[in-house]
């Protein structure tokens, strides 16, 4: 990725999110605009049916820094959709499992019936090892499958 | 509870690779607060809590 400029990496992660809207079956926009009262900024992604009601943007993090860029994050509590910050050299191409973690974390929000068959979050109650692992006892803790 | 900007320093260290940092999630997603997710050098996976 070092030999690549700012704008190449930008462009080739946005692609790779194009990527995942194809294989995945989500509705993506990349690269994105993000317009608010305050102001405008170019943004790697935005995913309508994630992160929220109202979708979310994908900003981009990189070495060695990894700092967020406040001026998005600021505009998207302007707007009201969720922000995530990706590292670039993580999401550089289409991996299908890496991306499916993502979306799962940042939740699907959109319409019911169009819900990809990929995207399932079990939730129940991991019983704690205190007895030997001879079954559940009443004290556990709640796990979040897939986040 | 770390800054990002400390936060990101720690996990360097370690020799984390740093996946995301984000807002707080809504439910059924615990991570309602500002963190950054990671993964180790061994491949597993965590969250920690920023300001």
């Amino acid at each position: 990725m070092n030999d690549h400029t700012l704008t190449e990496v930008l462009e080739r992660v946005s692609r790779a999110w194009m990527t995942a809207s194809v294989e995945l079956d989500i509705r993506v926009v990349a690269p994105y605009r993000l317009d608010a009262p305050s102001g405008s900024a170019e943004c790697v992604a935005f995913l309508p049916d994630f992160g929220g009601p109202s979708g979310m943007v994908i900003g981009a993090i990189m070495a060695p820094r990894f700092q967020t860029d406040k001026r998005i994050m600021h505009l998207c509590n302007e707007v009201g959709v969720y922000c995530s910050f990706i590292n670039v050299d993580a999401y550089f191409d289409y991996r299908k499992e890496r991306f499916i973690d993502a979306l799962r974390d940042w939740g699907y929000f959109g319409n019911a019936e169009k819900q990809p068959n990929w995207f399932t979050v079990k939730i129940g109650i991991k019983p704690k090892d205190n007895n030997g692992g001879k079954g559940a006892g009443v004290e556990g803790h709640i796990y979040f499958e897939g986040l | 509870m770390a800054s990002e900007s400390e936060a990101v320093e720690l996990l360097k260290k370690a020799g984390a690779t740093i996946e995301r940092i984000e807002a707080g999630h809504l439910p059924p997603n615990p991570h309602c607060y500002p963190h950054i997710n990671f993964t180790t050098p061994t491949g597993a996976k965590g969250t920690i809590r920023i300001r």
